[in-house]
């Protein structure tokens, strides 16, 4: 069950050559390799920095210079070449590489890989998927046309987030978010799918590994979509801890105001290349790859912090449900135990309760009392009851260890059975309550 | 180097091999009753198991002791790796007990198994499954031992002499109405004292005894007074998790005492995969395997090999040696369910101070329908066991399950009970790349009839001795989780291939005897391991006699010792 399937991966995996390792996806994709027992070579422009970065053995490399099979002496036999490196302009302006130039410095890799027996994992993008509105997506797909016809490996990610530092798209996206001051909701929304980089990586090392499911295409992102502007709102609320105001615009009004700025003098002019992309962003069913790969996606509130886990948020689930089982002030011990045995035994991620449940636990009683209603806070509540019974306070809670007669006994029994009836009476309302939990916090599962 | 064509007609290369008058297969409580009986009987043996590690140690101090005074108690009772959170589903408390977590790991990876609707537990640890068992013991009598082609009188040295080495406790005495039930031809310690709800359930049924019902003390291979290096049980609560004392028998004791005996060898750390008959040139039988930790191949090579691997290990490696791969083998259980029995006279008391988790009564309960048949069941404190478990079975909110099993609990007392294994139509397949898929079936016209029955006969009979069967709590358990198989090799007068003779031989496999219950070719109600052990004693003792006979098969010297 674990979320990582790197960690699933023997020490001494293997040889891994990374282009593009300092940017945003290279940096977690190198340090999550070397983590996982990967020996790693880095191309890229620069060195990639960090404790990572001085693990890891570097190679300058720019795409405008197509790599030959000298560059690599030295470098010793190479398991796998995971291709990052790419030119993300989306059109042709500004000094640059040619569509030609990507394409050829990926044939070239192709090449190496090819004569050295290693695998080649080609990291794409979802727009590639479209009907090549820009030329970042076309050179992306004319990339997998050549790495699918010599039988590599194609990863098309969805959007990219989290990690301990923000870069790439992600990095820009928390800029905007951070200094403006309203959030603007296009409408028709735009859907995103977002991916955790770490889960990303761990996908990439996965396709690397000895245990690979067979080459082809691999869709990498939460199989369910998110509106853009509640993606951007989980930046604000989780990532830069801002709360800037979501405002409505309807694209068309968008595109009025673009054209308008383009005829006013002094005017900045507003490009809507990137959100017409963004629009265009065909939808992905990711559950095959998913699956395949044994990835379960991790939810925005936690992704978004830089840990990019929420112990926090499994700690005040455990001590509300320790609470609700009738512990009136469970240790920290316990708590602590709960957040272990939820990311050892478990998948990790909270169930998401809401606030109110997670400052009244009580409140969970008209969810737990509907018969077979909802598994997954069952199966968390029997964890923690036979973790709160193997301490002395629990004991006590659950044993009688002193006579108590006949009387209190069933007064205790019988309060309890009322309690329960009246709980079944609310449920209706509290499964309500319930579903509404993949709020816009974006704290929804994946099963 | 010997060079072999195995039954697939694959040629391997095995080392040298070591060598015994006989090779026993399995280290659990057939394999170590044979292992005992061939060195008695001044054979050499070879013990070959699959070596994993036993349970672990439980803390000196009692189980109430801890529980309500030790913050770290958790260590034990969830376990460092949270081993107890782990299989919500498990059919049985032991699986879910953390010192138990070796007892059973690896056993379905080695054996490639596949169930399908059905709980096959196995262990690659010195003494097996008795690591975990229930402890109960019983003779099967004539009646039991209808379709064996096997006489009471045969079995009842070994029973004594089992009975003597394991050590048993319980009553004998004529007034206890199970006592004939669970044979008197064997020597008892005194049963351990009951706790306060079992002594009461007694003594009603002992003022009217309920038509059809026998309630009487279990008896159990637990120890009240020390015996051969163990420890008389002291109440100390932990016998779910293991016993510290070592009151509760093992195998892996005898084991651990076998080691200083002469002619004994014992290879750990081994998985056989096959038997080779007596061989023409050398009139010796081979067990053939690989050495788990390493890989490399294996070959032990004996006059005799006696087959102890548990039934569905025993049956994996006598069916493939004969080539039968593909071929449905039956497999018998003895059907099990679970309920709970509520003693209202006892509604508001305290806990037993002094828990003890092994059976404490155990009863009969002739079936109406059928005058010679019965189902057999053991009665339980609840107070050895954690209160979750109880808890994870009410259908209420959690924090009034929790206080319903507290305020019910100290008036408690759960239950198993047994059937006899002619309703199961599970099997066995051995597939094409030697991996075993388990399909358990109930028989769907008498079964469900039968289960309400006894439900409605038991609920009768309890309900006169002053015990509520709880509404609901009457559970039937998937096929296997009684963890008592059998009948995969089972012994015949006139056995076809792959079945066994009266003294264990296969046919089809000259020289390899089958001493676990494989050879049973029926499972009665009745508790199984203490006649199966005593049924590897009398094969094993047929078998010395044989050798000694000047059988043309035994090298003119006792086989060396390698």
């Amino acid at each position: 069950m674990a979320l990582s399937s790197a960690s699933g991966n023997e020490p001494e995996n293997g040889h891994l050559l990374v282009t593009g390792a300092a940017g945003y996806i290279g940096r977690v994709l190198v340090a999550r390799a070397l983590a996982a027992g990967w020996r790693v070579t880095a191309l890229s422009r620069t060195a990639p920095g960090g404790a990572a970065g001085r693990r890891c053995r570097f190679i300058p490399y720019d795409l405008a210079r197509p790599i030959d099979a000298a560059a690599l002496d030295g470098a010793g036999k190479v398991d796998a070449v995971v291709h990052l490196a790419a030119d993300t302009r989306i059109d042709e302006q500004g000094p640059g590489l040619s569509e030609e130039d990507e394409v050829a410095a990926a044939r070239a890799l192709l090449a190496v890989a090819s004569a050295g027996g290693a695998r080649f994992i080609f990291v794409s993008s979802q727009s590639a998927g479209a009907g090549a509105e820009t030329r970042y997506s076309r050179v992306k797909r004319r990339i997998e046309e050549v790495v699918t016809g010599a039988g590599g490996y194609v990863v098309r990610p969805g959007m990219v987030y989290g990690g301990p530092q923000a870069a790439g798209l992600f990095g820009i996206l928390c800029g905007l978010v951070a200094r403006s001051p309203v959030i603007p909701a296009l409408r028709p929304a735009p859907q995103v799918q977002p991916i955790h980089v770490a889960d990303l990586c761990d996908g990439m090392l996965t396709l690397a590994g000895v245990s690979a499911p067979p080459p082809g295409r691999y869709d990498i992102a939460d199989p369910d979509p998110v509106p853009f502007d509640r993606f951007l709102a989980a930046i604000a609320r989780h990532r830069v801890r801002r709360s800037p105001l979501l405002v409505p615009v309807p694209y068309a009004l968008l595109v009025a105001a673009a054209r308008i700025a383009a005829r006013v003098p002094f005017l900045p002019t507003l490009d809507l290349g990137r959100v017409e992309a963004l629009r265009r962003l065909p939808a992905m069913d990711t559950r095959p790859s998913m699956v395949a790969l044994g990835l379960i996606p991790r939810p925005l509130a936690d992704g978004m912090r830089p840990s990019g886990r929420s112990r926090r948020r499994l700690a005040a689930e455990g001590a509300a449900l320790f609470r609700y089982l009738g512990a009136a002030a469970p240790g920290k011990g316990l708590v602590r135990r709960y957040v272990r045995a939820i990311e050892s035994v478990d998948d990790g991620v909270p169930l998401g309760l809401p606030a109110p449940m997670l400052a009244m636990p009580a409140l969970l009683r008209p969810i737990d009392a509907f018969p077979g209603a909802t598994g997954w806070l069952r199966l968390r509540l029997n964890m923690a009851a036979t973790l709160l019974e193997a301490t002395p306070a629990g004991d006590a809670l659950f044993v009688a260890r002193r006579p108590r007669g006949i009387l209190p006994t069933a007064i205790d029994i019988g309060l309890t059975l009322v309690a329960d009836g009246l709980a079944l009476v609310l449920s209706p309302l509290a499964k309500w309550v319930w579903a509404k939990r993949a709020g816009p916090d974006g704290t929804h599962r994946v099963r | 180097m010997e060079r072999i064509v195995c039954a697939d007609r694959t040629l391997i290369s095995l080392p040298d091999g070591v060598s015994a008058d006989i090779v026993v297969i399995g280290a659990g409580p057939a394999g170590v009753a044979a292992a005992c009986a061939g060195l008695d009987a001044g054979l050499s043996v070879v013990l070959v198991d699959g070596g994993g590690p036993g349970i672990e140690a439980v803390p000196d101090r009692g189980l109430v002791e801890v529980r309500s005074r030790d913050p770290e108690q958790w260590r034990v009772l969830v376990g460092t790796d949270f081993h107890a959170l782990r299989g919500d589903g498990a059919a049985t408390p032991k699986l879910r007990a953390p010192t138990n977590r070796h007892v059973f790991a690896g056993y379905a990876d080695a054996y490639g198994l596949r169930e399908d609707d059905f709980l096959a537990l196995g262990s690659l640890s010195g003494g097996g499954l008795s690591n975990a068992w229930g402890a109960g013991v019983a003779c099967y009598d004539a009646d039991d031992l209808a379709g064996f082609p096997v006489a009471l009188a045969e079995l009842e040295p070994s029973f004594r002499t089992v009975a003597a080495r394991i050590g048993i406790s319980g009553c004998v005495e004529p007034d206890d109405a199970m006592a004939a039930f669970f044979g008197t031809a064997v020597d008892v310690q005194p049963a351990p004292d009951l706790n306060e709800n079992a002594r009461r359930l007694l003594a009603r049924y002992g003022r009217r005894p309920p038509p059809g019902l026998r309630l009487g003390r279990s008896r159990n291979a637990i120890l009240t007074r020390d015996h051969a290096g163990r420890q008389g049980c002291n109440r100390c609560g932990w016998c779910l998790w293991g016993c510290g004392r070592k009151s509760i028998y093992s195998a892996r004791y005898d084991l651990e005492r076998l080691h200083g005996r002469a002619g004994f060898r014992y290879i750990g750390d081994a998985f056989i995969e096959r038997v080779l008959p007596r061989s023409e040139d050398d009139g010796m039988c081979r067990a053939v395997g690989r050495v788990r930790s390493t890989g490399s191949a294996l070959v032990v090579r004996g006059a005799r090999i006696l087959v102890a691997g548990g039934a569905i290990g025993t049956g994996r490696i006598v069916h493939d040696s004969l080539g039968r791969r593909g071929r449905p083998i039956p497999l018998l259980t003895t059907p099990a369910v679970g309920f709970a029995l509520w003693m209202p006279e006892r509604f508001g008391a305290a806990a037993e101070p002094q828990p003890f988790g092994l059976a404490q009564l155990s009863f009969r309960l002739t079936d109406p329908e059928r005058a010679d048949g019965y189902v057999f069941g053991n009665i339980f404190g609840t107070d050895a066991l954690p209160a979750s478990e109880l808890v994870r079975h009410v259908p209420l909110s959690r924090p009034a399950a929790i206080r319903l099993i507290r305020g019910l609990m100290p008036s408690l007392l759960v239950a198993n009970l047994f059937m006899p294994s002619d309703h199961g139509a599970h099997r066995l397949e051995i597939r094409a790349d030697g991996g075993i898929d388990v399909v358990g079936r109930y028989d769907e016209d008498g079964f469900p009839a039968k289960l309400a029955r006894v439900r409605k006969g038991l609920a009768r009979a309890f309900r006169r001795c002053g015990a509520v069967m709880l509404p609901g709590s009457y559970k039937p358990t998937i096929p296997g989780a009684d963890v008592h198989y059998g009948g995969t090799v089972p012994m015949r007068s006139a056995p076809q291939v792959g079945e066994a003779w009266p003294d264990g031989r296969v046919e089809g496999l000259p020289g390899v005897h089958v001493v676990d219950a494989a050879a049973f070719p029926r499972l009665p109600a009745k508790p199984h391991t203490f006649t199966m052990m005593a049924n590897a004693d009398r094969i094993t003792r047929l078998v010395a006699r044989s050798l000694a006979n000047g059988d043309a098969s035994r090298p003119a010297s006792p086989a060396p010792i390698l």
